[in-house]
């Protein structure tokens, strides 16, 4: 098994479990109408459809102007801004707004993934490297947040979650290390397989939190 | 601590302290509240803030004049407000509250993997609430008036029979037990005092009553009423959105909630959704049951009370 194998398969499983977790949101958005559950189906919705592209991209339409990794970085940095959104207390009452927000923010990111035949193909490492890192940054501040909703509320949910989004950051920060130190395919799979403990935590948390 | 320490805790002896204090406050209430559910809300908030409860509810038995006996909750307090409310009011906690009024006695104190089924358990003790107590009382002699949000549909005054539920996060200390149970055990005569319990051959007025305290005006002006969603601020925060989200039963409902956008009124709603009277009332009745809005009138207050049902 060559190394685009490995990184293909822990695509798969992350598209998997995000699919999953959007899937079941959304079901349960159509039955009680709750914000917070549209917020993460249309988030973990948008990063599945990103880890979908991904694998075609891989493995059936191989060519240089099938580039969606603008799409997934910025889609996952996006949809993680709103699963944020949706956690604070204090933005309770701007859920309407918020959701409309999200709305528009997924219709300019189908946008995008629709003209990933006229972006660059070869972005350089340090564009990559800022949109790949943007992810983590998100993510780092959903750690805090969750880690400070712990910290007071002790709740086996907010555990969860705050180690989610941790090993999620963690993983995605070794990941874009890629971009910047040459030759370094380990911290590919290093930071995919870390991404995946952090997503499996985040499904766990959100089934049984 | 275990258990033992905890009973001989010397801070047990400020819950009995505080007792007295409290059951003049409770003579005092009973006099000046005009329904008993806001009497027993009332003592429920005072419980939870004074003897570290979690939750605590009043259920008792509501006669119907058509078809037999339910079981209703009368008045329920929450100490933590970001604990969803289905958590404690669902069909695995009434069929222990049906038992325990079917058997007329209450329950010791005890953890809730010995009181409710291991999946109700599981779900209380998520959410913190280890230890519960319940409480019985009844006296034949007495009427309990029908709830204030039942007070139509055939129900009739009952018997007075009602159980406490009572929900601790640690286990409470041995003062707090007895402390609970002496004022609980008072509540009915308490209540007689004020009126808002009723002898037998009692003409029974139901005197409905709004959060702030000014009177209900049935049915004038009901359609300008403004209906808003009640945010579950715990969702995505404390608890997993997956398990607190409450389903809306009905299309209707479904459809009305939709449209609720906290601006239009009830009259701007039915047109919207094209829901006829009752469809539209009966959908109200659900969300507002479910706790999934609050309905305000023009000023922003929230309405209680019987006006929905009119």
């Amino acid at each position: 098994m060559n190394s685009k194998q490995v990184t293909d398969i822990l695509l798969a499983i992350q598209a998997t479990i995000t699919l999953l977790i959007s899937v079941r949101a959304l079901y349960l958005y159509s039955r009680t109408r709750s914000d917070a559950l549209f917020s993460i189906g249309l988030s973990m919705g948008v990063i599945a459809l990103g880890g979908i592209c991904g694998l075609i991209g891989d493995t059936i339409l191989v060519s240089p102007y099938f580039n969606t990794l603008w799409f997934r970085y910025i889609g996952q940095t996006v949809s993680y801004l709103f699963i944020y959104l949706a956690s604070l207390r204090s933005l309770k009452q701007y859920t309407a707004q918020i959701k409309r927000w999200h709305i528009i923010a997924t219709i300019l990111l189908l946008v995008l993934l629709f003209l990933t035949p006229f972006i660059p193909t070869s972005s350089n490492s340090t564009t990559l490297a800022i949109l790949s890192g943007s992810r983590s940054i998100i993510c780092f501040i959903i750690f805090l947040n969750y880690a400070d909703i712990f910290i007071s509320k002790e709740t086996r949910f907010s555990f969860l979650m705050s180690l989610a989004f941790l090993l999620i950051t963690v993983g995605i920060s070794i990941y874009t290390m890629k971009f910047l130190v040459p030759n370094s395919i380990s911290f590919d799979f290093v930071g995919d397989s870390i991404r995946v403990v952090g997503l499996v935590v985040l499904l766990v948390a959100l089934f049984i939190g | 601590m275990d258990n033992h320490e905890k009973l001989a805790h010397p801070s047990s002896q400020r819950t009995s302290q505080q007792l007295p204090v409290t059951m003049t406050q409770l003579l005092r209430a009973s006099t000046q509240m005009h329904h008993i559910d806001e009497f027993l809300t009332w003592i429920a908030q005072l419980t939870t803030r004074n003897l570290n409860v979690q939750v605590m509810q009043f259920w008792a038995n509501q006669a119907h004049s058509t078809k037999g006996t339910s079981v209703v909750l009368r008045a329920m307090a929450i100490q933590d407000q970001s604990l969803p409310p289905q958590i404690v009011m669902n069909a695995r906690i009434i069929e222990v509250v049906e038992f325990l009024l079917k058997e007329q006695r209450g329950a010791e104190l005890q953890h809730v993997y010995g009181a409710f089924v291991p999946h109700q358990a599981d779900l209380l003790s998520r959410y913190g609430l280890n230890y519960c107590f319940a409480h019985f009382q009844s006296n034949a002699s007495l009427l309990l008036p029908s709830a204030i949000s039942h007070s139509s549909d055939g129900v009739i005054a009952t018997p007075f029979a009602m159980i406490a539920l009572l929900f601790w996060r640690h286990m409470p200390y041995r003062n707090s037990i007895s402390s609970v149970s002496t004022i609980l055990d008072r509540v009915a005569s308490v209540a007689k005092q004020g009126n808002l319990l009723l002898p037998p051959d009692g003409n029974i007025s139901l005197q409905p009553t709004s959060t702030n305290g000014v009177p209900q005006q049935h049915n004038l002006g009901v359609r300008e009423f403004i209906p808003r969603r009640v945010q579950n601020s715990a969702a995505m925060r404390e608890y997993s959105p997956f398990s607190t989200s409450t389903p809306i039963r009905g299309k209707e409902a479904q459809q009305l909630y939709q449209a609720i956008d906290g601006h239009k009124s009830l009259a701007e709603l039915a047109r919207l959704t094209k829901l006829d009277t009752q469809n539209m009332e009966t959908a109200l009745r659900l969300l507002v049951t479910q706790n999934l809005i609050q309905v305000c009138d023009k000023t922003g207050q929230p309405i209680n009370g019987p006006w929905l049902l009119g």
